[in-house]
């Protein structure tokens, strides 16, 4: 069969989009498909209803037996046998009302998932988040674990690292609250950003907030990690900071992190990122809004590295027992 | 710097464009910089379509990104406040394809506008851009003629160039390349049987449309050339192709009107083998020369054959050739390292 994966993107950007566009790309090859995974650029917040249009526009019909779309608007996309598997869906990052875009993206949407032959949603949250927008709750179907391209084996010197930031950063990945909270921690909490942001001042700003601090706390990278460079800062970390507000982000933060054995550190916030741990046993929940106890976290993480550990093992058990890619390509392609 | 590369796709299409745009973003990001290509499927048919593709590239939008290369029709018209082209072709058939009357636009009552809208979002959208290249004179030459635009050609290098150290001139000649309808593996196949000389003709290259490739052995068949022709329409590996390259007498590469100097041509240089052209065959005369480097001679079976025969029945003379075929094309230098500051300038 002829399968276009197709999701939206931003360009030169990371997320559980990407993930999951590249995961069954190699699933379907292996099944015998043959495959095109298809990143269509967009940029939410602005000339929306254009952009929607667009991916309406886009021809596929002819080309592929079967499409599979992921992170909106590609879920727009025209095609006779689509099958839509969505992350949650925040309102394309805010539409301006006045001129009726937003109902008119809200009709479109809905049609695209009646339109569809299967819509499955990453996660109860994201159903749900459907089921309020477009009238229509989808089947969860969770994502399969990544493939472990990361290390899981400590640094031989011990995990000197107490939350790694793999980025990369954007303004809501509350880096700016983790670094008020470093004020109040113990001494020995280090935390690692490493991740680099698409915009240029969100790392002035990280870098200011570093200076500030007594040294070593803030350990700072501007360049976006390469796979083995991440992966030897995941073997010295104890968990890995998931704080973003957007969940295909914190998703693909927390399965890579249970992927090298590590619990990740979550937005109470982000109920997609909620619903994939168990609070303090397989992850934290943190309140952004509240210093002192992202202090109190990262200060248990320092004092006590047997429970973080234990959590990055069940993190990694519960992220094994997920279903793999042939239970995902059965849900889509099966009879 | 963030640099995005974006291209049109064929969807299960794999030619010289995707090869060069999967080695400029390698090269761009051994130059340091973030980079990444998205494809964006292009469908140009029926005629009528090509105002929603060209309308809906309008409609997308860019965020993150410092720096936009453009290659192909459509997905250059995606707008972008620092967009470089280095344009591998435009849309053709609205321009020298629509003079020659081979346009398929000329078919539809209203090709005339399709054809203006076409030239009008080119030109508008180029005239926009920091800097304007092309991968061949040809192209600079229709861009120059059509949209009254100057452009610097840059052509495309032939990456890894170690894989061709050339080998033995082995008992066949090598078409490689795409097996589609304007690389004309079928004319190569038709000369065969007028040749004379003991050499097989073997074609290499994936299909772009299913049954292509049985389409050519039918042909074989049909003109009892079958046992000396070999039709192989796999995905070679990058170093099985290459050992065919490096081990054949000489290659054949007939495109019509190509707009590059293309890999296949490269390649077979830089292996030290001669290379069989036709006079129409586009943007690889620009490197190739008739007697020199090879044979360039009229797309005709007879003359192909003729071509064949000589290099057949005169190894010396093939090798010569090819050795020659490297020299020029090794005089070129041409390379990424000149290159890619050019595209990020």
């Amino acid at each position: 069969m002829r399968i276009g994966v197709v999701t939206s993107t931003a360009p030169l950007s990371q997320g559980l989009h990407r993930d999951l566009a590249r995961g069954l790309e190699a699933a379907l090859r292996a099944h015998g498909h043959r495959v095109e995974r298809i990143l269509l650029p967009v940029a939410f917040g602005r000339d929306l209803l254009e952009q929607a249009w667009a991916f309406r526009a886009i021809a596929l019909t002819d080309n592929f037996d079967r499409i599979i779309a992921l992170r909106p608007p590609a879920h727009l996309v025209v095609h006779p046998h689509k099958v839509l598997w969505l992350s949650a869906h925040d309102g394309y990052g805010g539409v301006p009302a006045e001129d009726g875009a937003a109902l008119r993206l809200a009709v479109a949407d809905r049609t695209a998932l009646l339109a569809a032959d299967r819509v499955f949603a990453t996660s109860e949250a994201a159903a749900e988040r459907w089921r309020q927008r477009a009238g229509l709750r989808p089947g969860v179907l969770p994502p399969p674990a990544p493939a472990p391209c990361l290390a899981p084996a400590p640094a031989p010197g011990g995990r000197s690292i107490t939350a790694l930031h793999p980025g990369p950063s954007t303004a809501d990945a509350g880096l700016a609250e983790v670094t008020a909270a470093l004020r109040l921690t113990r001494p020995e909490v280090r935390v690692h950003f490493c991740g680099g942001a698409n915009d240029p001042l969100v790392l002035e700003e990280i870098a200011l907030r570093a200076a500030v601090l007594p040294p070593g706390r803030l350990l700072f990278d501007r360049d976006r990690p390469s796979p083995p460079w991440l992966a030897a800062l995941m073997a010295e970390a104890r968990a890995v900071l998931c704080l973003a507000a957007d969940d295909d982000v914190a998703l693909a933060c927390i399965d890579r992190a249970a992927a090298a054995g590590l619990p990740a550190i979550v937005n109470r916030d982000c109920p997609a990122a909620m619903e994939r741990i168990v609070d303090g046993e397989t992850g934290i929940g943190i309140p952004l809004t509240d210093t002192r106890a992202i202090a109190a976290a990262l200060d248990r993480l320092a004092a006590e590295p047997a429970w973080a550990a234990a959590m990055g093992e069940a993190a990694a058990q519960a992220l094994a027992a997920r279903p793999g890619w042939d239970a995902v390509l059965d849900a889509m392609l099966g009879a | 710097m963030r640099v995005l590369v974006l291209n049109a796709m064929v969807p299960f299409v794999w030619g010289g464009a995707e090869a060069l745009a999967d080695n400029l973003v390698r090269n761009l990001r051994a130059a340091g910089v973030e980079a990444e290509q998205l494809r964006i499927p292009f469908q140009w048919y029926p005629a009528e379509r090509l105002l929603d593709e060209m309308l809906a590239m309008r409609c997308l939008r860019l965020e993150g990104v410092d720096r936009v290369i453009g290659l192909k029709f459509p997905s250059y018209l995606v707008p972008h406040p620092n967009k470089v082209m280095w344009l591998i072709h435009q849309h053709r058939q609205a321009y020298d394809l629509w003079d020659s009357g081979q346009s398929e636009l000329l078919q539809f009552e209203r090709g005339p506008v399709i054809r203006h809208a076409i030239r009008a979002a080119d030109t508008t959208s180029f005239a926009g851009c920091r800097a304007l290249y092309t991968i061949a004179s040809n192209v600079a030459d229709r861009l120059r003629r059509y949209n009254g635009l100057a452009a610097e050609v840059m052509h495309m290098p032939l990456n890894e160039p170690e894989r061709y150290p050339g080998g033995e001139y082995g008992g066949y000649i090598l078409a490689a390349g795409r097996l589609a309808g304007n690389k004309r593996h079928e004319l190569l196949i038709r000369a065969m049987v007028h040749v004379r000389a003991p050499i097989r003709l073997v074609v290499a290259g994936p299909a772009d449309l299913p049954g292509t490739a049985d389409r050519l052995r039918g042909l074989a068949e049909t003109l009892g050339v079958a046992d000396r022709v070999t039709v192989d329409a796999r995905f070679l590996p990058v170093e099985e192709l290459a050992g065919l390259m490096n081990n054949a007498l000489a290659a054949a590469y007939v495109p019509s009107d190509e707009d590059a100097i293309g890999y296949v041509t490269m390649e077979a240089c830089q292996a030290a083998k001669a290379v069989i052209a036709c006079t129409d065959s586009g943007g690889l005369l620009e490197l190739l020369e008739d007697g020199v480097t090879g044979f360039v001679v009229p797309p005709d079976p007879v003359e192909l054959a003729a071509a064949i025969d000589r290099l057949a029945s005169d190894p010396a003379l093939a090798r010569r050739l090819g050795q020659q075929a490297r020299a020029v094309f090794e005089a070129r230098d041409i390379n990424w390292r000149s290159i890619v500051p050019k595209l990020l300038a």
